[in-house]
């Protein structure tokens, strides 16, 4: 597992991160965006992608001063990040040579995309990740099963956010997103259900002997695993859910399953995270909000991406992730969401119910 | 942890379902069939302009939209995807009946073609309309469009609430005038009339497209569903072949309810609906199950990924 070089305890790492996420949240984002783009646009150590491009935006990047303008940008071309050095996406600020991880998309529409994360951009990811432990009321010091890819999926650096940053010893089930998609690609449906299968049983192996207290999988996995073994799930002090669709039922019916469990969720991928909120309306509506301000959403309207639909309006979830050492503005993600209306609770938009996008019409005159 | 098929109900003025028409054989050979039994051609029932007479042309878009629908389920069947609970608002759910095994298909198209002989009311009965209420989320229905008691104005729809929970989706049918006036009298926004929607369905104002057909609708053949199959006219799953004649008896001037489709199906055990054709708008409600619209040949694969992720038992009946 990658993690940030410095040796810290769990103790000091906990302190860390609630300094960084104190001054994460007090960030002006138009302050916030004017320094990213000027560190990656910068003549000398900017970035050598976006230097690349700079001739050809037809507007200086560093005149831009707020948030909002990065719509200039235009969609960001995720294309190129199947073929593109991942290291030209970092600034040269960065010492060369780069020494770190490369991390993939889950290549669901072909090959995947990949990333260079610097060692702060993990330690933002696992912060964000500890300050959803702490919030959503998983204690220090416990046993995880981590069941999520591991290898070249960024999920699978949890087990290094657990153990460093949260006190906890981590027993690891992996599992290999691509080979799933690609049987339900060829309509081999009996035949994911045999791999889910292969994994259940290697998850059972390890719950068996009660040592585990929270377990960290899909939505997809742990919905097997409470049908088929139900006496496992029940003793858990809780779950840990993302990678795959949760439906107010299934997070109903996992509340149910444990005797006394509490249950955390995330979105997102390998370009950005959100973290989940409570839970409301009988978890009709399960929002989350962005880990600012180096990842903020937004919710769009399918046909103009430019446009943000009105909160509570469903529209395609745009992603921009503002690191200092990666600038990817305007994603359009395959998923979309109801704008959540955070409040004075959060300095962004939030997004709930995140679904696959859907390409059907969505004009209110189609209902008759 | 069933898998329904929810079909919707309507006659649109846009085009669907060309992509998948192109892409999938069995769909094409639907198409000929429809098109042997209904009269019109393959490129009426497709994509070409419906005629213009009233009750012509709502036949005709009828059949295009059954078709659609049945298209859709017959290149999900060859996925090995059957549904295990069915459902459908107004047309949609004759053509859930379809599936169900209550009537035949051939039995189905050749009355929907019959509808074109409906008579033509006289040119000087008012002018009939179609509008969406947005009420709050919970209450009296019958008070929430403030529209009760009104000559000339009907609830003939509920949809039930938004996507976010926050308002409540109706339809109302009646004379174009009073829905207007309606619209007028209430704030900006509550009641949206749809131009395009000249047929005052689900109300009483379609009593004589009611009568004409009961007789043909009376010497139907149809016999009892073989898969749940839930009414849009009241919260129920229909049993018997009565049930569903009556379903098709009653649907011109009964209002619909797809909130109660989808409650019941939640209580047949539906956990991932499947929407057919274009016929309800992606985003725009909340569902009770997750939903996923196929209407193009790329749906195809979010539904076999969406059938993984929910765990869904496949049914080992097949619709018909």
């Amino acid at each position: 597992m990658s993690a940030p070089p410095a040796a810290l305890s769990p103790t000091e790492r906990g302190t860390e991160c609630d300094a960084l996420i104190d001054d994460w949240l007090g960030t002006d984002l138009d302050a916030w965006t004017r320094k990213v783009v000027a560190r990656h646009f910068h003549p000398e150590t900017g970035s050598p992608y976006w230097l690349r491009r700079a001739a050809g935006l037809g507007f200086d990047a560093r005149d831009i001063t707020r948030y909002d303008q990065l719509t200039a940008f235009g969609p960001f071309p995720v294309d190129i990040l199947r073929s593109q050095d991942p290291a030209d996406l970092v600034p040269l600020d960065v010492p060369r040579p780069l020494t770190g991880r490369v991390w993939d998309t889950g290549g669901t529409t072909g090959a995947p995309c990949r990333l260079f994360y610097t060692p702060a951009m993990l330690l933002h990811r696992g912060a964000w990740r500890r300050w959803s432990f702490v919030t959503e009321g998983f204690t220090q010091g416990r046993t995880w099963l981590q069941a999520t890819p591991t290898g070249p999926h960024l999920i699978g650096n949890g087990m290094w956010e657990v153990s460093d940053l949260y006190a906890g010893q981590v027993y690891g089930v992996d599992m290999d997103p691509r080979w799933v998609k690609r049987l339900i690609r060829a309509g081999r449906l009996a035949d994911a259900t045999e791999y889910t299968t292969h994994l259940l049983e290697q998850v059972t192996d390890v719950l068996i002997h009660g040592r585990i207290d929270y377990l960290n999988t899909t939505p997809a996995l742990f919905l097997a695993l409470v049908r088929r073994h139900p006496e496992l799930v029940a003793p858990l002090r809780g779950v840990r859910l993302s990678g795959t669709q949760l439906s107010p039922d299934m997070y109903r019916d996992f509340m149910a399953a444990m005797d006394d469990g509490i249950c955390g969720r995330s979105y997102g991928n390998t370009f950005g995270n959100a973290a989940g909120l409570p839970v409301e309306q009988n978890a009709e509506l399960m929002p989350y909000v962005p880990n600012y301000p180096q990842v903020t959403m937004n919710v769009v309207r399918k046909e103009d991406w430019s446009t943000t639909v009105e909160y509570g309006t469903v529209g395609q979830v745009r992603l921009t992730v503002l690191h200092e050492d990666l600038f990817l503005p305007n994603i359009l993600e395959r998923d979309q969401a109801l704008r959540y209306d955070t409040g004075s609770a959060w300095p962004s938009d939030g997004v709930a119910n995140v679904t696959p996008l859907q390409t059907t019409s969505s004009a209110p005159e189609g209902l008759y | 942890m069933a898998l329904g098929f929810l079909f919707g109900g309507g006659v649109g003025t846009e085009v669907h379902g060309l992509e998948m028409y192109r892409a999938h054989p069995v769909m094409r050979e639907l198409y000929e069939q429809v098109s042997e039994w209904t009269g019109l051609t393959v490129g009426q029932i497709l994509e070409e302009e419906l005629p213009e007479p009233q009750e012509e042309r709502q036949s005709a878009g009828t059949i295009r939209e059954t078709a659609l629908a049945l298209g859709i389920h017959d290149v999900l069947a060859e996925q090995g995807l059957s549904p295990a609970v069915l459902g459908g608002v107004s047309l949609g759910a004759m053509t859930a009946s379809c599936l169900a095994g209550s009537i035949g298909r051939r039995e189905l198209f050749e009355m929907l073609a019959h509808a074109r002989h409906t008579p033509e009311l006289p040119a000087d009965e008012p002018e009939q309309g179609l509008a969406l209420a947005f009420a709050p989320a919970e209450g009296d229905l019958g008070a929430a469009y403030r529209g009760e008691g009104r000559a000339g104005v009907h609830l003939s729809g509920d949809f039930g609430p938004t996507a976010d929970g926050a308002m409540r989706i109706l339809m109302l049918s009646g004379e174009r005038e009073a829905l207007d006036a309606l619209t007028a009298d209430l704030p900006p926004g509550t009641v949206a009339p749809l131009p395009d929607r000249p047929i005052a369905v689900h109300s009483p104002l379609r009593g004589h497209f009611r009568a004409f057909m009961a007789p043909y609708i009376d010497a139907m053949p149809f016999k009892a569903p073989e898969l749940p199959l839930v009414s849009c006219l009241e919260r129920k799953t229909l049993t018997t072949a009565e049930d569903v004649r009556d379903l098709f008896d009653r649907n011109p001037t009964d209002p619909i309810s797809l909130v109660d489709v989808c409650d019941e199906m939640k209580d047949q055990g539906v956990r991932l609906g499947l929407i057919m054709g274009g016929s309800i708008p992606d985003g725009i409600l909340r569902f009770p199950f997750p939903v996923v619209h196929v209407g193009r040949p790329e749906h195809i694969q979010q539904v076999l990924t969406s059938v993984y992720e929910f765990g869904l038992d496949l049914s080992p009946v097949r619709a018909r």
